[in-house]
């Protein structure tokens, strides 16, 4: 039971990271905002970096748990997240986060420090005492999941190309006859 | 088999990545046009108010002045928009909707009007002597009139603008006619 809780979390983690990576490599500028407003060098750099790393950290979690690689990904980006965090709420400056794209942007600070010890915990268990979901199914895990994302993103686009279709057709308005 | 399923990962990563981007393009897009206010939004249009107030001064039919609610919809020929609109409608016009077609001639209406699948009997043709009273330079737009007395005039960026004007109920008997 303790198992199957682990690997629930193990996953869920990771559809977190695979999302948030995949959404912030989709849309760089909003990362490269925050990354601006916390006057990280390299911000064009780093907006791809960072959610690189993520997606990495994810698949690495489902197909490769026990590698001592996931546990320095997460480990890194655990450090970023909590880093960034703290260096806002110390200057009192209130930074806007596209944590997970641009359409659920958020203020930076209490909620990447709330996720940390959370992210650390579940890298650390599944370090050691991970057991099944490595290796093919791990990946293949990975790439259902991809789908899922891509899925979910469909259903985003399908309404806005329809309203994008309908207000290109409103802007033919003529101001002459002939 | 390890590296064909770390290519579908690839793949597959990527590929979320292409749709979510466009989803933000097209989010982008929409703050855009928000700002600028170009969004599917009907604007007023000013007619001269010396103009007839009623469908028939203008040159309508008669008929037309002892409905409840009519709204006059002048579409021209030359206007992609207007081609649009009226292809929407699949030939079928409600009672509450008269439409006029801005021409330059006869056969460029009856051409038009074949292409979009609706008959000459159906709609008025003008070559600018009912747009010209009241002062008309502006197409898709409909002019509403109740009681047979114009009450407004807007333009009519979409067929999805002319169904707000025109209502449910009809708007569902035209969709499926």
């Amino acid at each position: 039971m303790l198992s199957f809780g682990d690997e629930i979390a193990r996953c869920l983690v990771a559809v977190w990271f695979l999302y948030a990576g995949i959404s912030k490599l989709a849309a760089p500028d909003a990362l490269r905002s925050t990354l601006l407003a916390l006057r990280v060098p390299h911000p064009g750099l780093s907006a791809i970096a960072v959610p690189a790393l993520e997606v990495m950290a994810a698949v690495f979690l489902l197909a490769a748990p026990r590698l001592l690689l996931t546990l320095v990904l997460l480990g890194m980006l655990v450090v970023g997240f909590v880093g960034a965090a703290a260096s806002a709420l110390i200057r009192g400056v209130k930074v806007r986060c596209a944590c997970l794209g641009r359409a659920s942007e958020g203020e930076l600070g209490w909620s990447q420090l709330g996720m940390a010890p959370i992210w650390t915990l579940v890298g650390v268990w599944a370090y050691f005492a991970s057991t099944s979901l490595q290796g093919r199914v791990g990946l293949i895990s990975a790439a259902a999941m991809s789908l899922v994302i891509a899925v979910i993103a469909l259903r985003q686009l399908l309404p806005l190309w329809q309203e994008s279709r309908v207000i290109v057709g409103a802007a033919g308005q003529e101001r002459r006859f002939w | 088999m390890i590296a064909i399923l770390v290519i579908m990962v690839i793949l597959a990563v990527l590929m979320a990545v292409c749709l979510l981007a466009l989803v933000d393009q097209y989010r982008t897009l929409d703050i855009i046009r928000r700002d600028l206010g170009i969004n599917d939004t009907p604007q007023p249009v000013s007619y001269p108010q010396s103009a007839p107030v009623s469908p028939s001064g203008i040159g309508l039919p008669f008929h037309l002045n002892n409905r409840r609610r009519v709204i006059v919809l002048f579409l021209s020929t030359t206007c992609s928009t207007c081609r649009g609109i009226a292809s929407a409608l699949h030939g079928f016009v409600p009672d509450d909707l008269w439409i006029v077609v801005e021409s330059r001639s006869e056969e460029t209406a009856i051409g038009w009007l074949g292409g979009v699948g609706m008959e000459i009997g159906a709609v008025t043709y003008d070559q600018g002597a009912i747009a010209s009273q009241l002062e008309l330079d502006i197409t898709p737009a409909a002019f509403i009139y109740e009681d047979g007395t114009l009450i407004r005039a807007q333009t009519v960026p979409s067929f999805r603008q002319l169904k707000l004007l025109l209502g449910t109920e009809v708007t569902a008997s035209a969709s499926t006619a």
